[in-house]
């Protein structure tokens, strides 16, 4: 199964983004993107315009928190899935009363990887069916 | 406050002679007869016992404890489970970020 959906995964790991590129692909998503940080993230979120983005909660410069605040207020039905480390209750509440939708912790297990795509695409069939 | 006993000089407010262990004498503040220290009331004039030249009230029946090498080591290692069992409460798993997220 393949999905036409916009992909953008922002985090300035390389090994993460060649791990999660793997991951999406694998599980269908055809159009990926990567952005190495949450300026250049930012940019690409600008010109690819992605349905999703796997975000990244701690990176330097322009910190998680901060992308996502500055993606819900470019486009708020962009489905932003925090991707980190970070188990802090006050950390993992910003993110959640910042707009992000789900929050998927660091280091993942595939499986859980899947099951965070599967309600992702669930939420997006979801408003494709909604409109239509 | 000189020792009865041995005569070494302990510092006002002791029970006890820090040089041999005997009781120590104190003066009554009101009429100046010796009492021992550890009396509550002189037995002279009835009125309470308090150091000789001191007017801090008694600390005869504030309890005190000595804390021994292990005792603190008990205590600080106690904290730090505390600590720990705190930091634990504030942190979540990714189960409960799902319930979070719903």
């Amino acid at each position: 199964m393949s999905f036409a959906y916009r992909v953008l995964a922002i985090d300035d790991s390389p090994h993460f983004r060649i791990l999660i590129t793997k991951l999406l692909k694998r599980f269908g998503f055809e159009s990926v993107e990567t952005g190495e940080n949450g300026k250049v993230g930012l940019q690409k979120f600008d010109t690819f315009k992605p349905d999703v983005v796997f975000l990244d909660g701690i990176m330097p410069e322009m910190d998680g928190l901060a992308v996502l605040r500055s993606i819900k207020g470019k486009n708020a039905s962009t489905i932003v899935v925090v991707t980190s480390s970070l188990s802090e209750r006050d950390k993992v509440l910003q993110f959640k009363e910042s707009g992000a939708d789900l929050y998927l912790m660091k280091p993942f297990e595939e499986a859980k990887f899947q099951e965070v795509a599967k309600k992702v695409v669930t939420i997006l069939e979801g408003r494709s069916k909604a409109s239509s | 406050m000189t020792c009865p006993h041995c005569n070494a000089e302990n510092p006002p407010g002791g029970k006890f002679c820090s040089s041999c262990g005997s009781v120590l004498e104190t003066a009554c503040s009101e009429c100046g007869a010796l009492a021992r220290s550890d009396d509550r009331f002189c037995r002279a004039c009835g009125q309470p016992i308090t150091a000789a030249g001191s007017d801090a009230p008694s600390r005869q029946s504030v309890p005190t404890k000595q804390y021994t090498r292990p005792d603190i080591d008990e205590l600080l290692s106690l904290r730090k489970l505390i600590r720990k069992e705190e930091i634990a409460s504030k942190t979540l798993n990714q189960e409960d970020v799902d319930k979070l997220f719903g």
